[in-house]
């Protein structure tokens, strides 16, 4: 079994969240790294917009809200108070395969976190129509909760590694959610389903889902302060 | 224009420096040589008039089915233009597929022959994306 390193940074400034997965990128790039999981949250509300998105403009053209852009592909993301994260590997043993089934393999593990954790997550249809915002839409194994999607995830392959960028929304800021998207777009908070939910408890469901779904395992494990009063 | 015809015209522009032809009943376009730089309606990019005819070139192809931009976002300049020299291993482009950045690597060493897929342009499995004469 091969050793990653996880890294729980907890809320950090919005503007470092994509050069930080960049450079853990370059790291697991270089070999310094044989694969990594990072999980944070967000200080302050932001929009990132995927890769070839042309920049976004919000439903109230009166909104100030930072915009940063994601390497990977995908929609406009909303971060308010989220389980965001990267999981970056080079493109070898359960992640040497087709784009579906990569989306798969890392889904079946945060499915089983997650229904572990008390949430009945599905894999989810793809449901027709293009948008872009990344929680109007549903492309194939993305999970949902009671029909709504609950995790939304992208992608960027370069030089043999795999980053998947991913995001969980803890809690919901509707108003918020209208301004930025306008009405229509349904995004479901899992602390306003499970109020109980606990971020160091899923996190160590995750372990447990990467050992028994991949046979992965964290070496190295680094986690910031503050991790239970996000 | 009959069958006949067409096939009296290809033998008849063959070995010729004609590298592109453009016929109606109304008139006849000739492209000799080196062609002129591409405007918005080309659909590719070529220096096919200046390609060496004893270097062996390589068409590089779509892995999958998505959209195929030239540059890593629309802020950036385009990895590669034509005429430029590239390495093995160097990106050439980025195919959008299922949220998936993909980018593309020339799998040789040599010169970018022709792009033949436009910024924002959907490519299949097996399209045709670029031509790299090789050193």
């Amino acid at each position: 079994m091969q050793g990653w390193r996880l890294i729980v940074d907890g809320r950090c400034p919005s503007e470092s969240n994509m050069p930080r997965d960049l450079a853990l990128f370059e790291e697991v790039a270089r070999g310094s790294l044989s694969g990594c999981l990072r999980i944070y949250n967000w200080q302050t509300p932001a929009l990132t917009i995927g890769c070839h998105q042309k920049g976004f403009i919000s439903h109230d053209p009166g909104l100030e809200i930072p915009v940063y852009k994601r390497p990977t592909g995908g929609g406009a993301v909303l971060h308010i108070d989220d389980i965001t994260y990267s999981l970056i590997t080079p493109l070898k043993g359960r992640f040497a395969s087709g784009i579906t089934e990569t989306y798969a393999v890392i889904a079946g593990v945060f499915a089983q976190a997650l229904k572990t954790s008390g949430l009945d997550v599905r894999m989810g249809l793809s449901a027709p129509g293009f948008s872009e915002v990344c929680f109007a839409r549903t492309a194939p194994v993305e999970l949902r909760l009671d029909g709504v999607k609950l995790m939304g995830a992208a992608q960027l392959r370069r030089g043999g590694i795999l980053l998947q960028q991913g995001v969980i929304p803890r809690r919901v800021d509707s108003d918020l959610l209208a301004r930025t998207f306008g009405p229509g777009v349904r995004v479901s908070g899992i602390l306003d389903i499970l109020p109980e939910f606990r971020v160091r408890e899923f996190i160590a469901n995750l372990k447990t889902g990467f050992q028994e779904r991949i046979g992965l395992f964290f070496e190295e494990e680094f986690f910031a302060p503050g991790i239970d009063s996000w | 224009m009959n069958l006949k015809t067409l096939k009296d015209l290809i033998e008849l522009i063959k070995g010729t420096d004609i590298v592109e032809l453009d016929w109606t009943p109304e008139r006849i376009h000739i492209v000799r040589g080196i062609k002129p730089r591409a405007d918005k309606t080309e659909r590719s990019e070529s220096r096919a008039g200046a390609a060496s005819q004893d270097r062996p070139t390589v068409t590089v192809t779509s892995p999958l089915v998505g959209t195929f931009y030239r540059s890593a976002s629309p802020e950036t300049q385009p990895f590669v233009q034509v005429g430029d020299r590239v390495t093995k291993g160097q990106c050439l482009c980025v195919i959008e597929a299922m949220k998936l950045m993909n980018e593309i690597e020339s799998h040789v060493e040599g010169t970018v022959n022709a792009i033949l897929k436009q910024d924002g342009e959907r490519v299949g499995y097996g399209d045709p994306l670029f031509i790299i004469e090789e050193l």
